[in-house]
């Protein structure tokens, strides 16, 4: 799964800032983890201005997305085992 | 690469680039021409050759990553020709990062590769990079908008590159308050016209030792 386009995917937000994705995220779910700028989630490398907020709402995993032209877009992606990998390493 | 020559006909032409040989196809009112351009679409890609200012050979003194923002605002593709230029006459090897119309607008205004060297993914670079499969020594990031300050911050948090950021566009100096990691900031309101951000370059001369 190395395109975001080739994922099941929901905009949260869209062309919205990086800050206001970390905002987002920190304010409606109660479960997040903070990582690293390049941490790779679905194979994707993650861009952002550290520490960068993953949300975990039972299997769906919300994440920023930036793309040089549009902004950053909050996805939100239902994965079982992708969720359960990033819970481990909150551990 | 051989040369495209339009014919006279007043129909819309779409050229499209084939390595086999010419052909030409209608499709309604719409003429196809496909035209034998040689490997990699006729688009040379020879080994980037430094010279100093006396036009002499020698030999690179370090790396450059060029990652470029989207291509909406002018100045970007000139300053980005300007800054390869200057790094390569100080022996630096210039790679550019960035989506596929950033690069496009460089690769076509610069066919025979006389500034352009490595041009790669915005995407893949960056994996590269926190994969640890490459690293540059500095690293210039055109930012006009807040994804620009995402992959500046990236950078500077996965790589080990002095990161310069070029900040310009209508709003620049709102830009420049959302720089809050370490790196060098180069900023001018250049929007249509690259001479202010080009001059603030050059007070900070970043192909320096």
């Amino acid at each position: 799964m190395g395109c975001v386009e080739s994922m099941n995917y929901e905009i949260l937000m869209r062309d919205g800032s990086f800050k206001e994705c970390r905002d987002f995220i920190k304010q409606q779910y109660k479960e997040y983890i903070d990582v690293q700028p390049g941490f790779k989630i679905f194979d994707i490398h993650l861009i952002g201005v550290p520490p960068i907020a993953i949300g975990l709402d039972a299997d769906f995993i919300i994440f920023p997305y930036t793309k040089p032209c549009h902004g950053t877009f909050l996805l939100r992606v239902e994965d079982t085992a992708e969720a359960a990998r990033l819970r481990a390493l909150k551990k | 690469m051989q040369q495209v020559l339009l014919s006279g006909s007043p129909r819309v032409l779409f050229y499209h680039l084939h390595s086999r040989g010419t052909h030409r196809r209608r499709i309604g009112r719409v003429m196809h021409k496909i035209i034998a351009c040689g490997r990699n679409n006729g688009i040379s890609t020879k080994p980037q050759e430094l010279v100093n200012l006396s036009g002499e050979p020698t030999t690179p003194l370090g790396s450059a990553l060029l990652v470029l923002g989207c291509p909406q605002v002018p100045v970007q593709t000139s300053i980005a020709l300007y800054l390869i230029n200057r790094l390569k006459k100080s022996g630096i090897v210039p790679v550019v990062a960035g989506n596929k119309s950033a690069n496009a607008l460089l690769v076509i205004a610069d066919p025979d590769r006389h500034y352009l060297g490595e041009v790669m993914d915005l995407d893949r670079a960056v994996a590269m990079i926190t994969e640890k499969k490459r690293d540059f020594d500095r690293c210039f990031v055109f930012i006009h908008n807040d994804a620009g300050i995402s992959y500046a911050a990236t950078m500077g948090a996965i790589s080990k590159a002095k990161i310069f950021t070029l900040i310009y566009g209508e709003h620049f100096d709102e830009l420049v308050k959302q720089v809050d990691f370490p790196c060098t900031i180069i900023a001018a309101k250049a929007v249509h016209n690259p001479m202010p951000l080009k001059k603030a370059i050059d007070e900070v001369t970043p192909w320096a030792a």
